[in-house]
């Protein structure tokens, strides 16, 4: 009776509703777009490769189908202003040390990046797809993920505070 | 000695475990020297960490029902799902870190720097390839005669490594997984001490925490905050108390 599909899928629909978060900034709308990636997912199983990830696969879908969804109608316009996401604060990093006011900031950090970026920071460092499945998920080349890649955690590290100096003035080997 | 040059995209791709094998020996060895290239290498580990804790909490919030039950119409309406094949559900790779671990945020953020500058403190490491079990690994140790002390020299005693390094495990202990764990204290022939912990993954040591814990001057002490960055770790971690000696080589004989 078991499905074993459609028990991978709804295991995943959490990560999925938080890519489709990510990319839409809206619940209502991350819910749709979650609905249209379950449907095409069904729609086109046939077309799934065993051999490759599931999770890949159903965030590729729904990212397209965000494209598609961006392209036809004005969604787009119901996004939150990215000036009203509250700017991550440069906090001193070294003297960090509540786990929320930093998770805080790190949400925030993220939420601020260009969306190229935060959808990069999400596939790979969060659902810790690889530099090849991120960028089959893109449509993009991997060297373009990659540099993608890099400026948003360099941007990110700056936006926390740790950024190179602050890493090297906290070196406990001191006095170098 | 010339430097070999480093971009970011390499030593992200070797914070990510994405860079080939020969670039991240050579990497590795560039890191002993260049402690401006560990601060670089410590901003791409760092983030991948805070990334993924940051938005760890998304994942916790409630599916609506309505998607749960969308699947399941689904499913019960394909025509394929009587010939279901069993491959569909090794179609996941497993999830990489998927438990909780020790977050980074636990720790002071100096420490959470110190892992990847446990890199710069000259332990010869390879780079993580996926696979390990807590969030803030950062390598596995490759010196054979590294490995050969943590697999069987006791606590207390101390060992001369060829290169003219020492090296002495200070504890042996289970962490909150029960995975086994060893607290070392590592003397580099420059004069700097790291202090690590490195834990059992798959028949390899995992670094989980480095310290380099005294200036190479010479003067030697080990500062208080290396030692609350040592007691944050264990802590989060939710490492057991110290085996005894008589455990500690049980412990050990069971590695080989």
């Amino acid at each position: 009776m078991s499905d074993p599909f459609a028990d991978d899928i709804i295991a995943f629909l959490p990560n999925l509703r938080r890519f489709a978060l990510s990319l839409c900034r809206s619940a209502d709308i991350a819910d749709d777009l979650v609905q249209i990636t379950v449907e095409r997912a069904f729609a086109s199983r046939a077309q799934f490769d065993p051999d490759t990830r599931l999770d890949a696969w159903l965030l590729r879908i729904l990212r397209n189908a965000w494209i598609d969804m961006t392209r036809r109608d004005k969604t787009r316009g119901t996004q939150i202003n990215i000036d009203d996401v509250p700017e991550a604060s440069v906090v001193d990093g070294s003297r960090v040390a509540e786990t929320a006011i930093m998770l805080k900031a790190a949400q925030s950090a993220i939420a601020t990046l260009p969306e190229n970026q935060r959808d990069v920071i999400l596939l790979i460092c969060v659902e810790e797809l690889s530099y090849k499945e991120a960028a089959e998920v893109l449509g993009t080349p991997i060297g373009t993920v990659m540099s993608r890649l890099a400026r948003a955690r360099i941007a990110l590290a700056e936006k926390l505070g740790i950024n190179r100096e602050a890493a090297r003035s906290s070196d406990s080997r001191g006095g170098i | 000695m010339q430097t070999p040059e480093f971009t970011d995209e390499e030593l992200m791709a070797y914070a990510d475990g994405e860079l080939d094998q020969a670039r991240a020996n050579a990497l590795d060895l560039a890191l002993v020297d260049d402690a401006g290239l560990a601060d670089r290498l410590a901003v791409f580990v760092d983030t991948r960490a805070i990334s993924r804790e940051a938005l760890e909490p998304a994942l916790h919030q409630p599916v609506p029902a309505h998607l749960v039950q969308r699947v399941r119409d689904l499913a019960a309406a394909d025509p394929t799902e009587s010939e279901t094949d069993d491959e569909t559900v090794v179609a996941f790779a497993p999830r990489r870190r998927a438990e909780a671990q020790a977050p980074i945020w636990r720790l002071p953020l100096a420490a959470g720097l110190a892992l990847a500058a446990g890199v710069t403190a000259g332990l010869y490491l390879a780079p993580q390839s996926g696979g390990g079990s807590g969030s803030i690994e950062i390598a596995t140790l490759v010196d054979p005669a590294l490995i050969d002390a943590l697999n069987t020299l006791p606590s207390g005693e101390a060992t001369m490594l060829g290169t003219g390094a020492r090296i002495e495990p200070v504890a042996t202990f289970l962490d909150g997984a029960q995975t086994l764990c060893r607290e070392f204290e590592f003397d580099r022939t420059d004069g700097i001490t790291v202090i690590s912990v490195a834990c059992q993954n798959a028949g390899q040591w995992d670094v989980q925490l480095a310290i380099a814990a005294s200036s190479p001057d010479g003067a030697g002490y080990v500062p208080a905050s290396s030692l609350e960055a040592l007691n944050a770790y264990l802590t989060a971690s939710d490492a057991g108390l110290p085996l005894s000696l008589e455990a500690e080589a049980q412990a050990l004989e069971q590695l080989r």
